[in-house]
């Protein structure tokens, strides 16, 4: 058996509020973040509504209260509210440096764009030989790694720090490094998840693959065209059982099993059978010496998107059946698609789904799939039995990640 | 680690001609320009017609690269892909952002955008290699390629057999421009091969891809074995640089004496190396000082090569006039520490033993 390991914190910031409560009310009260963009200048703003976080980045670092300002990426800011709560929520002490007083921590983070909110808007200037100073400030923001950076210094991380990015699937991926790390004792503790914002070369990207959605996306509906874009950030606070057992802590959620796999299918698109997909949710349950049936509620990855919602839709059919298949939802019509971000954030709402015992709704769900026996969850499930979660996040590239998380008992 | 990790396989498209050649480093390659890009390898040789037409100039090379290593390797399977890079695909990233920029967010065309996500590599690699293992990159800046070592030698403690990992990086002229604003490159043009003669700031920019196969057993193709690999974040002195080369010998039972070659990140850059020649003197006095940018360009995931380096050095037992900060007499080589460091901020230390 692997030695257990806890999930002690969460925090997310996304469209339909800023820590996880306000999530949490906005998912039982079915309120989703899509609109029209207010805060990024794009040719497409009035084209494609996106799940935006309505306040500035000077509304953010007031919150996070940093006195020198300069340089910080939207990504990284998104980051920091959200590691920020997940640390005050599992009882961690950063404050003057004392993070890693006691324990070895893992800053994982993941991300998409990184920088690149910033970059596209300097990058014609900073290509001028008499570029503005203010751009300057932006020049070596743009890789992935330097947010992670920022969120690390802000705390007060040192012991490992590093960045994965496997695109849609990252966080998801981070996590299952975060249980790795513990298990191998290289370290004792890890803050995993991720952030992206909302930028002009994600909207333009997407559009170009003429997978986005004018409208509000539709998971697992007949008539789903595509997905909408959002932005946010969610991380989870993986310890060690040495941890709880010292600290006396009371954990409600374990992770109790991961797999990442590759479709090996195309570059952008998964395989109309979704084998990856099939193969992370079969492998998961593996691991986690968890049957089907088991299982109590999947947070698929349901992008709206005629490709995915098909191949994870197949998949799950496939692994789970087609009669007593757990309750299932897409919680991406809430949030948008947040990218690097969303494997974190719905690791929370999972969290979320296990301590309030509740079943979040799929929302614009109406027609079946015609190439599917299965339909998501449309309302609020309160007072339901939710022991594991499955979730998925499935990425470019091929890659398929499913992660477990499971009610202490 | 308590499992022994064996490099089995290697493979490296650098600026230097060390694909698919069994010399290590015959002739060296000078460039002038502080700009080094790589020796094209025959990449039709490795990727269908069809395909290599719609690929990019990283995604060949690292492809390449990753296929001629599992050859060398002698396997066809894997049970895990893991790369690591810094600034992905950068050219792509560029092509889109310019023309997203130019036309006004209008007529754009996908390619570049697939092509630009950094996990394009290690995707592409599972495509068409058709593994369904366990795929991941890793992008943090200076421990791109440390992160995957670290994973790599986890899979292998957890009971897998062979992974393949690799550190990529590609040059390019609109991202030299605009890094050299702040800095990071010589103003001055200098000749590559005199790295360490020129004293002033900055360094010379460059690019490769180097692959690697891990195992769990050793093979008659065996170069070394992998001890250990150690990260560090944000030095605050060179004493907590010291620290963590102590530590990571005494987790495995080695004394700073038993080192035997010191392979060290040195770049040229006056405010980035006093760090290495401390480490040198202080540390690792009985050891060889070598170094190795001056062949290959700084980059974020250059400690790559640097491995490909002291793996060539462990198989053959040589070490290249080259490579030699002052000369050496020639002696049996051991064990191995190879240290790189990306602006003071990111270490990577690997300890490397002879088999």
């Amino acid at each position: 058996m692997h030695s257990k390991v806890f999930l002690t914190g969460k925090g997310v910031i996304s469209s339909i509020g800023k820590n996880a409560e306000e999530n949490y009310q906005s998912l039982i009260r079915k309120k989703h973040g899509l609109k029209y963009t207010q805060l990024l200048d794009t040719f497409h703003k009035e084209v494609f509504p996106v799940c935006e976080i309505s306040m500035t980045n000077e509304e953010l670092i007031a919150l996070l209260n940093i006195q020198n300002p300069v340089g910080y990426t939207r990504t990284a800011l998104l980051g920091m509210i959200a590691v920020k709560e997940a640390l005050e929520d599992a009882g961690i002490e950063w404050k003057n440096n004392t993070l890693e007083k006691k324990y070895k921590t893992a800053l994982i983070n993941s991300t998409t764009v990184g920088g690149m909110r910033h970059t596209e808007e300097v990058y014609l200037d900073l290509l001028k030989p008499d570029m503005q100073s203010e751009s300057e400030s932006y020049i070596d923001t743009h890789d992935l790694g330097e947010c992670t950076e920022r969120i690390a210094d802000y705390f007060g991380v040192h012991s490992y720090v590093t960045t994965i990015s496997t695109a849609c699937s990252s966080s998801a991926n981070s996590i299952m490094l975060g249980m790795r790390l513990i298990q191998q004792g290289i370290v004792d503790r890890a803050i995993c998840g991720g952030t992206d914002s909302l930028s002009k070369f994600t909207i333009n990207g997407f559009n170009t693959l003429m997978i986005l959605d004018k409208e509000h996306c539709r998971p697992f509906d007949n008539t789903r065209v595509g997905l909408n874009l959002g932005e946010g950030a969610g991380y989870v606070i993986l310890e060690s059982e040495r941890i709880v057992q010292e600290e006396h802590k009371k954990p409600t959620c374990y992770v109790s099993g991961f797999a990442n796999t590759n479709d090996a299918f195309h570059q952008t698109a998964s395989s109309p059978e979704g084998d990856g997909a099939y193969m992370a949710m079969n492998q998961a349950l593996e691991y986690a010496h968890l049957k089907p049936s088991d299982i109590s509620y999947i947070n698929v990855h349901g992008t709206a998107t005629p490709n995915n919602d098909l191949s994870e839709g197949r998949a799950i059919e496939r692994l789970f059946g087609t009669t007593n298949t757990p309750k299932f939802s897409s919680t991406k019509p809430f949030t948008g698609h947040t990218l690097a971000a969303c494997g974190g954030i719905e690791a929370v709402y999972a969290m979320l789904a296990i301590e309030h015992q509740v079943i979040f709704p799929s929302l614009n769900f109406k027609d079946k799939m015609e190439e599917l026996t299965i339909e998501p969850t449309t309302d609020v499930i309160e007072n339901y039995k939710v022991d594991h979660v499955l979730s998925n996040s499935f990425g470019f590239g091929g890659n398929n990640s499913t992660v477990i998380i499971s009610k202490v008992v | 680690m308590k499992k022994a990790v064996y490099i089995n396989g290697i493979a490296a498209i650098s600026p230097q001609h060390t694909f698919e050649t069994a010399e290590f480093l015959p002739t060296p390659v000078n460039y002038d320009d502080n700009y080094l890009l790589v020796v094209d390898a025959d990449y039709k040789k490795y990727i269908n017609p069809v395909q290599i037409r719609r690929m990019s100039r990283i995604l060949k090379i690292s492809y390449t690269c990753a296929k001629n290593c599992m050859q060398d390797a002698g396997i066809t399977s894997l049970d895990a892909i893991i790369t690591g890079t810094g600034y992905g695909c950068i050219d792509d990233t560029e092509k889109f952002l310019l023309s997203m920029l130019h036309q006004n967010e209008q007529m754009l065309n996908p390619t570049a955008f697939m092509q630009s996500t950094h996990n394009s590599v290690s995707g592409i690699i599972a495509l068409n290699m058709k593994s369904n293992a366990y795929n991941y990159t890793y992008v943090h800046r200076g421990l791109s390629f440390e992160s995957s070592m670290i994973d790599a030698m986890i899979h292998i403690q957890e009971g897998k057999k062979n992974i393949l990992i690799g550190g990529f990086e590609e040059n390019s002229k609109n991202h030299f421009e605009v890094t050299n604003k702040i800095s990071f490159w010589k103003k001055n043009h200098i000749p590559s091969l005199a790295l360490l003669e020129d004293k002033n700031i900055g360094t010379i920019a460059g690019e490769g891809a180097n692959f690697f196969v891990l195992s769990a057993d050793k093979t008659a193709n065996t170069y070394a074995s992998v001890l250990d690999v150690s990260m560090l974040y944000k030095p605050k002195s060179y004493d907590e640089v010291a620290a963590a080369i102590q530590d990571l010998l005494d987790k495995n039972n080695i004394s700073t004496a038993d080192i035997d070659v010191y392979i060290s990140g040195l770049n040229g850059d006056s405010t980035m190396d006093s760090i290495y020649y401390e480490v040198a003197d202080k540390c690792l006095p009985s050891a060889a000082l070598l170094y190795f940018k001056h062949l290959c360009g700084e980059y974020y995931t250059v400690a790559s090569f640097g491995l490909w380096v002291a793996s060539m050095i462990l198989k053959r037992q040589e070490i290249p006039a080259i490579l030699q900060v002052s000369k050496q007499e020639k002696k049996q080589i051991k064990y191995i520490l190879l240290h790189n460091h990306y602006r003071n901020i990111n270490h990577g230390f690997y300890l490397l033993k002879h088999e």
